[in-house]
């Protein structure tokens, strides 16, 4: 505790009481509507970040952070560090406040997620290591609701126009990474990308003699990607025990192989528009840009971390044979750029690697923040994100396992033109468990 | 620091409350397509049909496939809708507490029937004839509209005029005589086959009229009886029983209109006349539909000329047909009910129109009914000869027969 003079215990609890609360079931209940921002409709949908709870709370910078009980999915070289078999499932709910120009008024969207599962296994401790993990790529999940009236005859209908997005692409990854000496680690991983982003133009009138109408445009998408990673680590610079990380991960272009199904109605009801030529369905593709990250991270003896990140995924060559949110061949639009993010935190676990030292010491505090620039640019001006990261990693009693509370709390665009600017509140609740597998008896 | 925790919880509940979206971010969205419009599709090909469906049924409002609520007599010329003869036939059901009675306690049987209804010149006195049916028959049967059944002479007589509210047909001493022990026997069902009211032969209609007479009792608003008793009353010293009707039919004879209106269709129910049109629908496209409605209006002016009426129907039903297959096929897709702004539209909350049209819509390679009907389904309103004048479409016409469309956006 003498870490942190100026943060009492009852700071502690009160900041962990909020971080629950925000992923509490409760909230989920009483909130949620599953919409989040409106810039969710810009390409393949809003970009999400999942390396690792620890991450997560340090400004998403996760490149260069090596770890013996997290596996961080974002750069496969690190998946050699594991030490233990672990096992993580994560899951967010996130609020959006959103405003803009045009309107007086501010909507609120809420959405709960999954934000990861991963098994990680350690095939040569510390040396060779392989993960499955299964995480989202993007999400969509917006509504703008616009009121309006029509006479139809002598009668005036009153009617609510919904813009709804949702859905989103999985990643499905597997993967090794390998140490091959103290100071160098390759990886490797196949990702498997697949989801559906569904538009839906949802048409309320007020008079019950109206039907509510339903047009969907679903499309699906699917595609094999990979990434590569590298590390590489010089230790002992300032004390014993410490490390400089400096590492990379790309992440290779790929295709996506699409096809897109129009609807009218809902679930059981619904009729498919035929195409043209008469077909159920329109094939097409779409190609995803490169993910570059890199980063670096300092650690010393399991106390401190620092860690800082970049990322560069250019969004301006983004191609996609049928239209998506910003992007059309055949109308010659384009507001998709490319996207940047720095991003960068610090952790303290005051006992560091003493497992003596009661559960507050043995705590890991962590904060950062990021800045990034959206993949989207709808009046030519970039969309900028800003956001402060943090959360506590409190242990348990079982070995290895860990709770992480994290939040993220930040703001995205802003209200000049059409634009709309988001404060979202993030909570994410992640269980790491870690346990050694497979070790031989040495005594029957 | 017990402030910072509450600002925290404060916070997280702000943001987590439940708020309906507003037209944030609607400026990043295309809709420019999404709003939805009104399209009007003007009927066309609109002529009359023959319909077959008999005025026949059970007097039973809960009877499920054919309750009559209603039976026809008279005779009227009509020059602009057509001559109408009608004879009704109704026959009876003897109630359990009848058998206890023997058969000299019978005293008098006199049939009543209320009088609701009126088609024609509201003048007219009419001279009705009462005669007992001969041979069995079977309200459930299919038989032509105009079936005319063997009856026996003459057995009771009354005149009937629009001031009458109750038409009564007293049965001789000599029949009754004749048949007290049927009445009260247990062979009531097969010996008993009712009887036939019609005009006497010797009457002339100028312009004449069609009654309408009530075939059981009807109830208020809260489900009481009301008005008089329905039915064969059979009366002895202590008591007077009623035998409530139970099958009735109106045979009703029409011809074609000798002087038939230049604007509107001479539809008529119990005439053997529907409406038919078609729509091309096609040039809609697969586009979302919110309300589908059918507008026919009415030309109310033929209701009423002078003392002469003619009731316009409040109720009719819009069928789809296809002939693809060789044998129509029919699909009902609403009820319609004429308003008082002189239309005879869409009145179905089930919105059936709208759903069945969506799948056409939907389907561009569906080419949708070769044809609509709209017929006065006997299910839905008593036995009549109701109009509807509907008025077909000229040139420059604003509000032509239609269909009215609400659809969202364009077509994809």
């Amino acid at each position: 505790m003498r870490l942190l003079p100026s943060v009492g215990r009852p700071a502690l609890f009160a900041l962990a009481f909020a971080l629950s609360l925000a992923v509490s079931p409760a909230a989920l209940a009483q909130g949620q509507n599953n919409y989040g921002s409106i810039y969710s409709l810009y390409g393949l949908g809003e970009r999400v970040e999942v390396g690792s709870s620890q991450s997560a709370m340090m400004g998403h910078a996760g490149a260069a952070l090596r770890s013996g009980s997290y596996v961080n999915l974002n750069n496969p070289a690190l998946w050699a560090d594991q030490g233990v078999t672990t096992f993580s499932a994560g899951a967010s709910v996130a609020s959006v406040r959103s405003e803009d120009a045009a309107t007086d008024e501010s909507s609120v969207g809420t959405a709960g997620d999954l934000t990861q599962l991963h098994l990680g296994l350690p095939l040569l401790a510390g040396r060779l290591g392989v993960a499955l993990a299964y995480r989202p790529y993007s999400r969509v999940n917006y509504r703008a609701a616009r009121r309006d009236s029509i006479a139809v005859e002598d009668e005036v209908a009153a009617y609510t126009l919904n813009q709804e997005g949702a859905g989103g692409l999985q990643q499905l990854s597997a993967g090794l990474g390998l140490r091959l000496n103290d100071a160098f680690q390759v990886g490797a991983s196949a990702e498997v990308l697949f989801g559906t982003q569904e538009l839906l133009q949802r048409t309320q009138f007020d008079s019950a003699l109206y039907r509510e109408t339903r047009e969907a445009r679903s499309t699906r998408l699917r595609g094999i990607t990979a990434t590569l990673g590298a590390a590489f680590t010089a230790r002992s610079l300032r004390s014993d025990g410490d490390l400089l990380t400096v590492a990379a991960a790309l992440t290779l272009p790929t295709q996506l192989d699409a096809d897109r199904t129009v609807t009218l109605g809902e679930s059981l009801d619904r009729d498919t528009l035929l195409t043209p030529a008469g077909e159920t369905s329109v094939d097409g593709d779409a190609r995803l840009p490169l993910v570059v990250r890199g980063g670096l991270a300092y650690q010393t003896g399991g106390r401190w971390a620092v860690a800082l990140d970049g990322l560069y995924e250019p969004w301006s060559s983004f191609e996609s044979s049928l239209p998506v949110g910003g992007y059309d061949e055949d109308q010659s639009v384009d507001q998709l750029q490319d996207r940047y993010r720095v991003g960068g935190g610090v952790e303290v676990t005051p006992a560091g690697t003493d497992r003596r030292a009661g559960v507050v010491r043995r705590t890991s505090y962590r904060l950062g923040g990021y800045a990034e620039r959206g993949l989207y640019a709808p009046t030519e001006s970039s969309v900028t994100t800003l956001a402060l990261t943090g959360g506590l990693s409190v242990p348990n009693r079982l070995t290895g396992a860990r709770f992480d509370l994290g939040f993220e709390l930040g703001t995205r665009g802003s209200t000049e033109g059409v634009l709309v600017r988001d404060t979202f509140l993030k909570g994410t609740l992640t269980i790491n468990f870690g346990e050694r597998w497979f070790v031989r008896r040495r005594f029957n | 620091m017990r402030l910072s925790a509450l600002a925290a919880v404060a916070a997280a509940l702000a943001l987590s409350a439940c708020q309906d979206p507003a037209g944030v971010g609607l400026g990043l969205i295309d809709e420019d397509q999404a709003d939805p419009s009104v399209r009007v599709v003007p009927l066309a090909n609109i002529d009359t049909l023959t319909t077959t469906e008999p005025a026949i049924g059970i007097a039973d409002p809960s009877n499920p496939t054919r309750p009559q609520a209603r039976v026809l007599v008279g005779d009227v010329r009509d020059a602009e809708f057509g001559d109408a003869t009608a004879i009704a036939y109704v026959d009876a059901l003897q109630p359990a507490d009848a058998t206890r009675l023997e058969a000299d306690e019978v005293l008098q049987v006199w049939l009543q029937m209320p009088r609701t209804y009126v088609y024609g010149d509201t003048t007219t006195t009419l001279p009705l004839e009462l005669h007992a049916i001969q041979g069995e028959w079977d309200a459930l049967a299919s038989y032509p509209a105009d079936t005319v059944f063997a009856v026996g002479p003459t057995l009771a007589t009354a005149d009937l005029s629009v001031a009458d509210t109750l038409a009564r047909f007293d049965l001789p001493a000599s029949w009754v005589r004749a048949n007290a022990a049927t009445l009260v026997g247990d062979s009531f069902a097969e010996a008993f086959e009712g009887f036939s009211l019609q005009t006497a032969p010797g009457f002339v209609a100028s312009p004449g009229a069609v009654f309408g007479l009530d075939t059981f009792r009807g109830r208020d608003s809260q489900g009481r009886p009301q008005g008089p008793l329905v039915g064969l009353r059979v009366a002895t010293a202590e008591d007077t029983l009623t035998f409530p009707l139970s099958e009735v039919f109106s045979s009703i004879e029409t011809q074609s209109p000798t002087a038939p209106p230049a604007s509107i269709l001479p539809v008529r129910r119990g005439s053997g006349t529907g409406l038919r049109f078609t729509a091309d629908l096609g040039q809609i496209g697969p586009v979302p539909l919110s309300r589908a409605v059918v507008r026919l209006p009415l030309d109310r002016s033929y209701a009423e000329a002078g003392p002469f009426v003619r009731p316009i129907a409040s109720l009719a039903e819009l069928v789809g047909v296809r002939d693809a297959s060789g044998t129509p096929q029919r699909t009902g897709l609403s009820i319609l009910r004429s308003t008082g702004t002189g239309e005879l539209t869409v009145d179905d909350p089930s919105g059936l129109l709208t759903r069945t049209l969506q799948q056409i819509l939907a389907a561009p390679s569906d080419a949708g009914f070769d044809r609509y009907e709209v017929t006065a389904a006997q299910r839905l309103s008593p036995a009549s000869l109701d109009i509807l004048p509907v008025v077909l479409p000229t040139s420059g016409m604003e509000r032509p027969p239609r269909f009215v469309l609400t659809v969202v956006g364009d077509p994809t």
